[in-house]
């Protein structure tokens, strides 16, 4: 690594990554380190495929090639003693090794972190399970959706007259997110003292910080809050209005006095802007009907993106629900890039990716490879880096080692 | 160039001292009322601070957050309160406000020692109040600054205001959740602010991590509905409609997809089914008896099932699960590896067994609400635990003590030593 003063680009560049995600909280945290310029060098076999999670419902091609982007491919056999041990050696150089099995699975293989750290003790592993590394549902199974189940989340999502709807599915996205600030803060910390650790996260745990404030909560009320429909504690209005086309909706939300006055002016009532009744959101809540009649009224006659551009202007909380399709024709999603159309020869269609919404002004990071084949790697990276000759690797392949 | 610093800090944190892996590290947290929603900065702050920074609140000298605006409301007031507790744990308060010269000043001399400053500001916000990037960076080019916004500094939206709701909506969430017959419903607890906030954390380590090298800091800029769609493209939203060009609608239950992705009531509540792998089903088949419908070429196909007529294998299950209570449900299944789990309430996710045997709910005594349980942080570290060791602050209580140790007093020793001192450089072995 340089040290002559000037940033790179990319910011994690030097950093080595041996990656064993599998599904998506795993690979999300692969290819955000890869995207921020980190070397990440993805392990599979198709001695034991990943469970093809989505074989009966979508191609995994589709979720692979935008997760597995900026990624370096090889293929290791941990069935093999020999493809374990060059696991082992592999991991001897590297930085940081991630992992998504369930709890267990890489003791069993001799890849857990006692084993590694002997070898390398400036080694950062992060292990990533829905219940973690411990406790007495260790062996739990349990998707990311069914740890919102767990955590409280779907016992609120739901119209308040108590029928429960099932939430969007973001949880493994956001368990990834914080894999990569847990690893970052571990790398920070090696910076100062030059220790490596052990890092167990539970989804679980991770996804129950966004709902602190809900525990919390329930304690100074004593209430067990139930599905709440769009009715927020401290806002009103805060819903969802109807507008012309079908299954057309803009979401409006009143935060303050300014916004409740400026939404009286912009749609015609500014007197209500002043009127004692409306002046908390207490009051205007218990005027419901009232309001929200009046507010559908001027919604029904106008596009969402019409009344979006009028209430922003007025200074309005107000935007779109925008369907997918809705999110990619965006007009400032494509001016910030939130996807990239993204097209070369390794790939067999025309594919659209996850642009990079992290915005660094010194270094960006990059989109800079396509997703590889499985394997692609497997020479550059035991050549390179473990020092194998070219034969031994090829032999090797061809004995189901490096498979 | 190196400022990774070693041993005693800028540390104004009261006992007990943090031991997560960012001690050391000092972080700001300014955020506007006027800008919109705090929530994404604070949670930020939040994080950083569990990992062990020292994280300093600047308060505004206006009540901040919507509930203030809004006027009191007991309902309001709670929720305000809690959300302060859970977010504001582990963090100081200093009351300053930009606005006069005395809190100007004050700002800048804290600015300059800062590692991170983390605000809420809209680039047109950040004009306004003289607090552009150049103005923060030309006192400290080592700042990492970074803007949680809703739609972040450049864009058509760049100025537009939004809250949680509005954000989610246009991410594309509120589309997919609610009765298809019904109006889209948004996920609660400000979630969408969680998003940014926790974007926000992890990006700002990406550029800590760039300083170590460059010694130079940058802008970070985050937009929370940009962050939430980050996620769709490789979500099984996405998947299908790029497939086949048909783009599901809100189901609500359930998600359109193989058969069970669905919420289903039994004895005492809900459990929520999902098994994404065939044997995971085929093991829920055999506790059930391996019924004779399940041997049915109508309901062999779990793509097809789930995607046309789930509802008829729904009423099939529905007795089964009606007989049984969550507890007995949870166990049985758990017991042969099945993935459906039930649906708890926050007051039962708090009494969780499993979190309680892990030490992740910590019980912190507030000064003025008394003893209440807190999640734990969000990931353990073997070396350098992160902790939940200080209980909110109340508004302004540290300014007198944090304002003598970063701006009043001379720079210590120990800190001039630990700036000039070569630090191990980060590379490979």
């Amino acid at each position: 690594m340089t040290m002559n003063g000037q940033a790179p680009a990319l910011p994690l560049e030097g950093i080595r990554v041996m990656d064993f995600g599998q599904v998506v909280a795993g690979p999300v945290l692969g290819h955000v380190l890869a995207d921020m310029g980190a070397e990440v060098i993805h392990v599979s076999s198709a001695a034991r495929p990943t469970p093809d999670l989505f074989r009966a419902d979508y191609p995994a091609w589709i979720r692979a090639q935008g997760l597995l982007r900026n990624r370096l491919s090889v293929t290791i056999n941990l069935r093999a003693e020999r493809g374990r041990e060059l696991a082992r050696q592999l991991a001897a150089h590297c930085d940081v090794l991630t992992e998504n099995f369930a709890p267990g699975v890489m003791a069993r293989l001799g890849l857990d972190y006692a084993s590694l750290s002997a070898l390398n003790p400036g080694l950062v592993m992060i292990s990533m399970s829905a219940p973690g590394q411990t406790g007495p549902l260790r062996d739990m199974v349990a998707y990311g959706p069914a740890v919102n189940a767990l955590d409280g989340l779907y016992s609120q999502v739901g119209y308040e007259d108590g029928e429960l709807a099932a939430p969007v599915s973001d949880d493994d996205h956001p368990s990834g997110i914080m894999g990569v600030l847990a690893v970052l803060s571990a790398l920070y910390w090696r910076a100062q003292s030059g220790e490596g650790q052990y890092i167990d996260l539970a989804f679980w745990e991770g996804l129950s910080q966004f709902l602190g404030h809900s525990y919390l909560e329930s304690q100074l009320t004593g209430c067990i809050p139930g599905p709440r429909g769009n009715a927020h504690p401290s806002m009103y209005p805060h819903d969802v209005y109807p507008c012309l086309g079908e299954d057309a909706w803009l979401s409006l939300a009143v935060g303050s006095e300014d916004e409740w006055k400026a939404l009286c002016t912009a749609l015609g009532r500014p007197h209500w802007g002043d009127d004692p009744r409306f002046a908390s959101a207490a009051g205007r809540r218990a005027a419901s009907a009232e309001i929200d009649a009046w507010i559908s009224d001027w919604t029904k006659t106008r596009y969402a993106y019409d009344a979006m551009a009028e209430l922003q202007a007025a200074g309005v909380a107000a935007t779109p629900v925008l369907s997918i399709p809705g999110v990619f024709a965006d007009p400032h999603d494509l001016e910030r890039r939130t996807s990239v159309n993204v097209s070369t020869p390794s790939l067999d269609r025309h594919q659209v990716f996850n642009g990079i919404p992290w915005h660094l002004s010194r270094t960006p990071g990059g989109l800079r490879l396509p997703p590889p084949r499985p394997g692609e790697h497997n020479r550059r990276v035991f050549v390179g880096i473990l020092g194998l000759t070219d034969e031994e690797v090829s032999a090797l392949e061809s004995d189901g080692v490096l498979a | 160039v190196d400022d990774v610093r070693i041993g005693k800090d800028l540390d104004t944190s009261p006992d007990p001292p943090p031991t997560g892996p960012l001690r050391g590290l000092l972080a700001l947290e300014l955020a506007d009322p006027a800008a919109g929603s705090e929530i994404g900065v604070a949670f930020c702050g939040k994080l950083l601070g569990d990992l062990g920074a020292t994280v300093i609140k600047l308060e505004p000298p206006h009540p901040s957050g919507e509930a203030g605006a809004n006027g009191p409301d007991d309902l309001a007031a709670a929720s305000e309160t809690a959300r302060r507790l859970f977010l504001d744990a582990n963090k100081q308060s200093v009351a300053l406000d930009i606005s006069t010269e005395a809190g100007r000043t004050l700002f800048e001399g804290f600015v300059a020692r800062a590692d991170v400053l983390a605000h809420n500001l809209r680039s047109s916000d950040a004009t306004r109040l003289d607090l552009t990037a150049e103005r923060l960076q030309a006192l400290n080019p080592r700042l990492v600054l970074t803007a949680i916004t809703p739609f972040g500094q450049f864009g058509p939206y760049a100025d537009y205001k939004a809250h949680a709701i509005n954000i989610a909506a246009i991410a594309a969430i509120l589309y997919r959740i609610g009765d298809p017959r019904r109006h889209p419903i948004t996920t609660p607890f400000d979630r969408s602010h969680y998003w940014g906030g926790l974007n926000g954390a992890a990006a700002t380590m990406v550029a800590l991590m760039s300083r170590l090298r460059s010694g130079e800091g940058q802008v970070v800029d985050i937009s929370s509905a940009e962050c939430m769609m980050s996620f769709l493209n490789h979500s099984v939203y996405i998947a299908g409609w790029l497939q086949t060009g048909v783009f599901p609608t809100r189901a609500g239950r359930r998600l359109r997809g193989a058969y069970p992705w669905v919420i289903m009531p039994c004895k005492d509540g809900h459990m929520f089914l999902l098994a994404l792998q065939e044997e995971q089903w085929q093991r829920f088949l055999a506790v059930l008896g391996n019924p004779e419908w399940a041997r049915s070429d109508r309901y062999k196909d779990r793509l097809k099932v789930g995607h046309e007529y789930p509802e008829e294998v729904d009423a099939l299950l529905r007795p089964w699960f009606a007989e049984r209570t969550r507890a007995e449900l949870w166990e049985l299944l758990r017991r042969h590896r099945i993935p459906f789990q039930p649906i708890l309430n926050v007051r039962e996710a708090l009494e969780s067994a499993h979190l309680e045997e892990r030490g992740f709910l910590r019980e912190l005594v507030h000064p003025e609400h008394g003893p209440l349980r807190h999640p734990g942080p969000f990931a353990s570290f073997s070396r350098t635990p992160a902790a939940i060791r200080t209980p909110a602050p109340a508004p302004g209580q540290d300014t007198e003590r944090v304002s003598a140790t970063l701006v009043g007093l001379e720079e210590p020793d120990s800190l001039q030593q630990d700036r000039a001192g070569a630090v191990r450089e980060e590379g490979r072995r």
